[in-house]
């Protein structure tokens, strides 16, 4: 069955619920004990949770474009092909067109 | 029967070398076909390059129209259909591989993969197209998490009436064309099997085909689908 939500709404139902948890965190709406240094995160969570995604998604694209998949082979085995193609053509009554403007003898 | 839609503009040079890889590679493994071509007014003559082929293969075989993309599907007989670039850049030779991955997985949709997959790979691309290709396939996995590794790709075979219906239900043109019919497939719940590619691109031109419009038509397009499905 079709989603009932679209992908936006369903990321601003995301995004609202992660905000409701850190305004009840900064408001001490929740009964947890924080050191200090969890207080501090806690007041940036936003930032550090941000720079954090920003982050992760930068290396992940560095790391994908670093293993991408060249294939010269499908080059070359194109290039190789090509000549295949225009020498049978040309034996099956093709008429090329020369791209320098005169016509090709068969 | 499978019917492979070619849309063209100016392949002259292009269109007889694709289809005499198509008649090698699906004539080995047997696969029925039929071409249909669909020029967009060419002045380079690739008109009469089809009709030279349909001679030359026979013109039960290859069908010569100048109408608008996508019209050729109502002139296609097959039951299976096929879209690919006409510009060498998407191989014949994997058309026997997506029909045998279709029947040995009964999907509905097949679609060529550049990212994923044993024996995939992009040719001629430079660092700046490969990082903007890898930025937005993340931005619209991250956004629109499809199911697909390769959703801009256009080498594609689909059940005749499964195109149909989603050609019928989308609205949006070029890349988020193609990105729209996989997000749409999903929605209507067709299934959609993947077999990785290699493209060779800019067999023949210098220039790269992604400049600044292109990158914002692509973000406008990714939004709506966010937005909208």
């Amino acid at each position: 069955a079709p989603m009932a939500l679209t992908k936006l709404m369903q990321w601003l139902l995301g995004g609202g619920c992660f905000i409701a948890l850190w305004l009840a965190l900064m408001h001490d709406l929740i009964p947890v004990e924080l050191t200090p240094m969890g207080r501090h995160v806690t007041n940036w969570l936003p930032l550090y949770a941000g720079g954090l995604f920003g982050l992760a998604s930068a290396l992940t694209i560095v790391y994908r474009v670093l293993m991408f998949n060249d294939c010269p082979e499908a080059h070359s085995e194109l290039v190789r092909e090509i000549d295949e193609a225009k020498a049978d053509l040309a034996k099956r009554g093709f008429k090329f067109v020369d791209p320098k403007g005169d016509k090709k003898t068969s | 029967m499978y019917s492979i839609i070619l849309p063209t503009y100016n392949e002259r040079d292009n269109l007889p070398l694709l289809v005499w890889m198509i008649d090698k590679y699906l004539g080995a493994a047997n696969i029925q076909y039929e071409i249909v071509i669909v020029d967009d007014g060419s002045p380079d003559g690739t008109q009469e390059a089809a009709k030279q082929l349909a001679k030359i293969y026979s013109e039960d075989r290859i069908l010569g129209l100048g109408t608008a993309y996508l019209h050729g599907l109502k002139h296609a007989k097959g039951d299976h259909v096929i879209l690919m670039d006409a510009d060498l850049s998407h191989h014949p030779k994997f058309i026997p591989q997506m029909v045998a991955k279709m029947r040995s997985g009964s999907f509905d949709i097949v679609t060529g993969s550049r990212y994923e997959g044993e024996g995939c790979g992009v040719y001629g691309w430079d660092l700046r197209r490969k990082v903007i290709s890898r930025g937005a396939n993340f931005l619209a996995q991250l956004l629109l998490r499809p199911g697909v590794s390769d959703l801009t790709g256009s080498f594609r075979l689909y059940k005749r009436e499964v195109l149909q219906r989603l050609v019928d239900s989308c609205t949006s043109k070029g890349y988020v064309f193609q990105m729209e019919m996989m997000v749409r497939a999903r929605h209507l719940g067709y299934s959609i099997g993947e077999v990785p590619i290699t493209f060779v691109d800019r067999m023949f031109y210098g220039d790269s085909k992604l400049g600044g419009s292109e990158i914002v038509q692509y973000l406008k397009g990714l939004l709506t689908l966010f937005a909208t499905t």
